[in-house]
This record gives C-alpha cells, structure tokens and sequence, in this order.
C-alpha cells in the first residue's frame, strides 16, 4: 500500500439516525493525512468535521450514529493497512487502534478528563491498556510524559487532580495521554478553543515540537484559519459535510479557489486591514433540508443555474489543489483519485 | 489620570476596585479576597468604541458589570454623563439608578442563555420599554418592528421564540433589545466569540453601521485582538485586574508598549510562510487573583522583568507626545516593543 500517507479516508458517510429525520453529517468525504505531515480540516460548526474524527475512532455515539458507507484505511509504520470501518467498534482490533496507533484530544480538557482520577492514573490507564507494563512502571511513563509536555514538577503534579490544573496545564494532561502510547497519528480536535491566546500559543508550539521529535502525523481540525495556518502543510475546507476544496497551505492562503473559502477570507478581521468585512450572507442551511445541487449555492455570490440542480463533481486545479465548484468546468479536469475514489479503493479515471 | 480632552467624555471610571470575598471553614469566614477590578481608571469618549481586551480572569467582565452597576464596586467612582448631568453610578440609588441604566445596555456572549426561552422575540424587545414605561403598546410594538428591521430580521417573526433563531439571529435579537430604549453606551461582553466566523462578520458589521447610525457609544469587551482592532477607536489592556496599557488602536497594534500587549500580538495564530518565527510565547499562567503578586502583576511572565518589576506596582502613567495613550510600565521608555508583523 502507500507508505506516504498514514490515514486514508474514501467516500466516508457518517449519519445520524433522529426523531426528525436522518443527518448526513459527512457525505462523501475522502482525505488522506501524510507520514509525519499535518492535514489541518477547517469548517464551521456543523460542517462534520468532528464527526469525521469520531468515525475513525469509532467513537460514534451508537446506536444514533452511523458509518454507512466508504473505507477508513489506517497504515501503519510496519506497512500493514487495517480498514477501520470494517471492525467492530468494541471489537478488539479497533481497541488496539484507538488511543494506542491512532490517539485523539479535544477541545474541552474539563470534560474530557475524568475528574474523580488523578492525571497520573488517566494517564496509566492508557498505558496499561496498550502495553505489557507492571503498574510501577507505567508510572514512570506517566511521569516521563507529562514531563514531556512540560508539566512542572510531573513527579508530584502525578497525583494531583484535573481540577487542580489550569485550563492549559489541564490540555497538556490530554496530550500526555494521548502520547503516551506514541501514536502514529494524533488527531487534535480544536484543542485551542477553549483556551486564552497566549495558552493557546504554547499548546501549539508544544504540539508542533513533540511532533517533530516523536515523527507523528496530526490531523488538526479547527475553525480558526489562524490556527490552521501556523500548523498544517495541507488544508482540506468542509460544508455541509462535503469537502469544498483541498490545497497545500500557501495555495489556500494566497490563492483560495472555492467561493466559501474565498468568503470564509473576506469575513475574517485582520489586523492591520481596516476595510469593512464581507460576511457570507446567510446561515448554514437546516441539516435536515440541504439544498439540491451544491450546498453552498444559496449563499454563494457566484451561484449559476446548475449549481441549485446538480452537484459539482471535484475539480482539479492544480498539483494537491482541488475544487468542488462548477466554476472550474472549463479550466478543471474532473478529478477523481484523490478525493473521490469509489469505495472499492480502485481509482475511477 | 489627567487628560486634555477636546472631545466629550461620557464615561468617567476613577480608581474602581471590585474585590469578591473568598469563604472558608465552618464558620464561612473571610479568608482572602480575589481583586477581580483593582483600581482601574479611564475614561469613554461619546461615540466612540473603546476595545476591551485581556485573558480569562483578567477582570474585562467584572468591570463591564460594575459600569450598569451589575455589581457594586468596592471602591472608585463611575460617573456618567448624560445630557449635561453627571449621574455617580456607584452611589446613586433606585430612581437614578433606573435613569442611568436606561442609557446603559447590554449585549451579552452567549446568546442561546441570553433570551428567555418563554417570551417571543416581540416580548424580548420590548421588555426594556415596558420595565422604563415608555409609550403605549401599539408604539411599542411599532419600536420593535422597526428596530428588527434594522438588525436585519424580518417583522413578521415578532411572535417566534427564541429556539427558532440560529445562534447569530439570536444575537441581532439581542441588540435590537439592547437598542429598544436609545442608550448611551452598550457594552458588549464577548458578543461575537460564540459565533461561527462567516455570522460574526454580520455582527460585526452591524455593530459598526448601528454605530454610525445612531452615534453609539460602545464598550467591546473581547478575548480576540483582531476583532477588537476592527471594531474599536481605541483599545485597552487589561491584566490581572489592572489595566496594562490603553492607546488609540492604530498605535497599540504598531507600537505596544507594555510587554503583556506585545505578547497577546504574538501569540495570534498567524498564516506564516516561514511559520517558525521568532514569537513571544509566555510561560506559564495568568496568576490567581486571589494572590496576585506583588510588584507588576505581569513580572512573573515577563522576558524584560527587573528587580523594581518584583517589588513595587508601576503607576498607569501617559506617554510623553500622547496625551490619549497610557502605560503601566516600569521600563516602557527604555523598551522597544515588537508590534503586529
């Protein structure tokens, strides 16, 4: 298989089963993170892209919510594949998978970290899970982890409780425990949201040097640009639970070609720039009544007669730039392999 | 403080504290105080947006709370100035009170817990005009089709409920119901951070042409420089309970000159070609108010601290050529500080 890329995701569709009907929250998505690079997914709130990372780690909640078609293929350092949508969720392969090859933090370090354990036992109990190790030892892991993120003091903090952490101290907890089994890809879910900006600089920075000493693959998804600029080499922008348009960072930043990203740009403060914002007019539309044809069209400024009837096929504009717009009719030539190959795996030309 | 000022001031702050009392043991017995505001002066010019900005736990909404009386100061003085009357807002009682908080609203940041899940949006907006006793229903009403149409909501939808709105809705809502009763000034605590970016633009910019329009004056409490520096004619810092540095906003983000300022610059995640730039990053936390440290409240984070930094609080103190810009600095002379690249 690709020895390039760590996780390929083909044609996912992830929904969720409710009273009023069924959500498509990732219809069609399909992206690929590279060995050691940074795949940064970027939408608004709704957009699917943390149901994306809950569906590789089959952490969907069950019974609402569902894989229901595409392929998740994780590969791993010593070359074998294993196709996540096809284990169980309980199964013990996926177990083998989730926080020991493929580990996830996110975005409220409060509510994630169990608060009637201290840091140190969370941070066992994934060890212990994933390795063959004696309960003293996996202590010293623990403290050599949270050492690791610079934790203060980690053979005494060891103890201590989430409660008596910080917000950010409480993040660097998360991500001890995720690396504590060294993954060999870290999906980090807005793991700065929740926290002030000069924290939020320091669990960047702290993310972005262990992942140059540890040689890991993150998957970052966040809703600020900014953020997505400062980490990733590769961005793919999600609507409506479609990728709208794939680019290596300096494409998207300097050259946007999909009309939201274009208008994600313009509706974005920048300082130093005091011209007036052009807000996307508009709101996301009902998940339960998505528009026919391009989902974007309603609030698109470009909209033609096609786009409200039939969805755009996915563009290729340039080397790892794609666009999912019939703007590029002309100029594009309709791309297959990179974003939507049929489940099969085997590419349609 | 003293200032020239051409312009008139509408709002004078003088040295307010706002310290809550911490608890403990059986008896519930005052063991410490956290100094949430700890003497803060400045002043609000009318119609202007002064731009409040700090890390959690910095004192931002505390002090927003104290200026409509939300809370009563500890200490200081609020003075509000309506209409060649000057009203003492942290002595005045319950008439006086009504009256100047008819010119002081709100608009706040989480707008699904801000709207009374039970009232329309016609009950919503009118409520600041029954509670004041202005005009008769049917003008009322009429008030409140015209103010949703100028956050750009259709007034047929007077008799939805709150649930029926998505989130930037519900805030256009929220500053139509600020608006209802002519202000003064509106303090905005975070009224754009829940929002996805695409509808915090709509905010935004409705704010700014509501401004203009109706020559609000706005205080802008928020966490994000680069929506303060759109919004705002001047920008202050606020640290720990105490105010870092206020200048005009044109000044501050070219030239900071307090070393906490500096940094909140450089911690803003930026696109970089090059990304591994040489930024600020501060160590550590913001310290617990209820045990600031002595001397600068910033010296244990700061690169530039010196012996005096640890020992003895720095005095907001204006700059030299500036008479608007103020700094609480002990070395901001000698400093030559980075601004936004």
């Amino acid at each position: 298989m690709n020895s390039e890329t760590v996780l390929e995701i083909t044609d996912l569709k992830t929904q969720f089963r409710t009273e009023q009907g069924i959500v498509r929250a990732v219809d069609g998505v399909s992206l690929s993170v590279p060995r050691g690079g940074t795949l940064g997914v970027v939408g608004e709130s709704g957009c699917g892209k943390s149901v994306t990372a809950l569906s590789v780690m089959q952490l969907l909640p069950r019974p609402k919510g569902r894989i229901v078609g595409g392929e998740i293929l994780y590969h791993r350092q010593d070359g074998k594949s294993m196709n996540i949508t096809a284990l169980h969720p309980h199964s013990d392969e996926m177990r083998a998978i989730r926080g020991n090859e493929v580990a996830m933090i996110f975005q409220e370090p409060m509510t994630s970290l169990n608060p009637v354990y201290s840091i140190g036992e969370q941070i066992m109990e994934a060890v212990c899970l994933h390795q063959r190790v004696s309960k003293t030892d996996a202590r010293e892991i623990a403290i050599e982890v949270l050492g690791k993120v610079g934790i203060p003091a980690p053979a005494q903090l060891v103890d201590h409780y989430p409660h008596q952490f910080s917000g950010g101290m409480r993040q660097r907890a998360m991500i001890a425990i995720a690396l504590s089994c060294h993954p060999g890809l870290l999906i980090a879910d807005e793991p700065t949201t929740a926290l002030d900006v000069t924290i939020e600089a320091q669990i960047l920075a702290l993310i972005k040097q262990l992942q140059a000493e540890l040689g890991m693959s993150l998957m970052i998804i966040t809703h600020n640009l900014g953020v997505i600029g400062e980490m990733s080499d590769q961005v793919v922008v999600m609507y409506m639970g479609k990728i709208v348009e794939e680019a290596p960072l300096a494409q998207l930043f300097n050259d946007p070609q999909h009309p939201y990203t274009q208008a994600l740009f313009r509706s974005i403060p920048r300082i130093g720039r005091k011209d007036r914002l052009v807000p996307i007019t508009g709101s996301v539309p009902n998940p339960y009544r998505i528009p026919k044809g391009c989902s974007f069209a309603p609030r698109c400024v470009h909209a033609m007669g096609i786009c409200s009837v039939e969805e755009p096929p996915v563009f290729a504009l340039a080397e790892g730039h794609h666009a999912k717009c019939w703007l590029y009719r002309d100029e594009g030539s309709v791309d297959q392999p990179a974003l939507t190959a049929s489940p099969g795996g085997e590419a349609v030309a | 403080m003293n200032k020239v000022q051409s312009t008139l001031e509408l709002l004078q702050v003088r040295e307010v504290k706002k310290y809550f009392p911490v608890r403990k043991g059986g008896w519930r017995r005052v063991s410490g105080q956290v100094k949430a505001v700890d003497g803060v002066s400045f002043h609000i010019n009318e119609g202007e947006t002064l731009g409040l900005v700090g890390e959690s736990g910095s004192g931002k909404t505390t002090l927003g709370r104290c200026i409509n009386r939300l809370y009563q100061p500890t200490a200081g003085a609020i003075e509000m100035h309506i209409d060649g009357k000057a009203y003492d807002i942290t002595a005045a009682r319950k008439g006086e009170l009504k009256e100047i908080r008819r010119n002081i609203q709100m608009i706040f940041q989480d707008p699904y817990s801000s709207l009374n899940p039970r009232l329309t949006i016609g009950d919503i907006i009118q409520e600041p005009l029954i509670i004041h006793g202005i005009g008769t229903p049917k003008e009322r009403r009429l008030r409140a089709e015209e103010l949703l149409d100028k956050v750009g909501l259709d007034k047929n939808q007077m008799i939805r409920f709150p649930h029926q709105f998505s989130g930037g809705q519900r805030q256009r809502i929220g500053v139509a119901r600020a608006l209802s009763i002519n202000p003064r000034l509106v303090i905005c605590d975070e009224p754009v951070s829940a929002l996805d970016v695409s509808v915090q633009a709509q905010v935004l910019n409705l704010l700014a042409d509501l401004q203009e329009e109706l020559d609000l004056t706005l205080l802008f409490i928020a966490h994000d420089m680069s929506v303060v520096e759109y919004i705002s004619d001047r920008v202050m810092v606020m640290y720990l309970g105490k105010i870092a540095e206020v200048a005009s906003s044109d000044v501050i983000y070219e030239q900071p000159r307090h070393p906490y300022t500096e940094a909140l610059l450089s911690a803003i995640p930026k696109p970089g070609i090059g990304r591994s730039r040489d930024r600020i990053i501060l160590e550590g936390n913001i310290p617990d108010p209820a045990h600031p440290p002595p001397g600068c409240p910033f010296h244990t984070r700061c690169m530039y601290a010196q012996g005096i930094c640890r020992t003895e609080v720095p005095a907001l103190s204006a700059l030299p050529g500036n008479p608007d810009a103020f700094v609480a600095c002990h070395r901001y002379e000698e400093l030559s500080l980075r601004g936004f690249e």
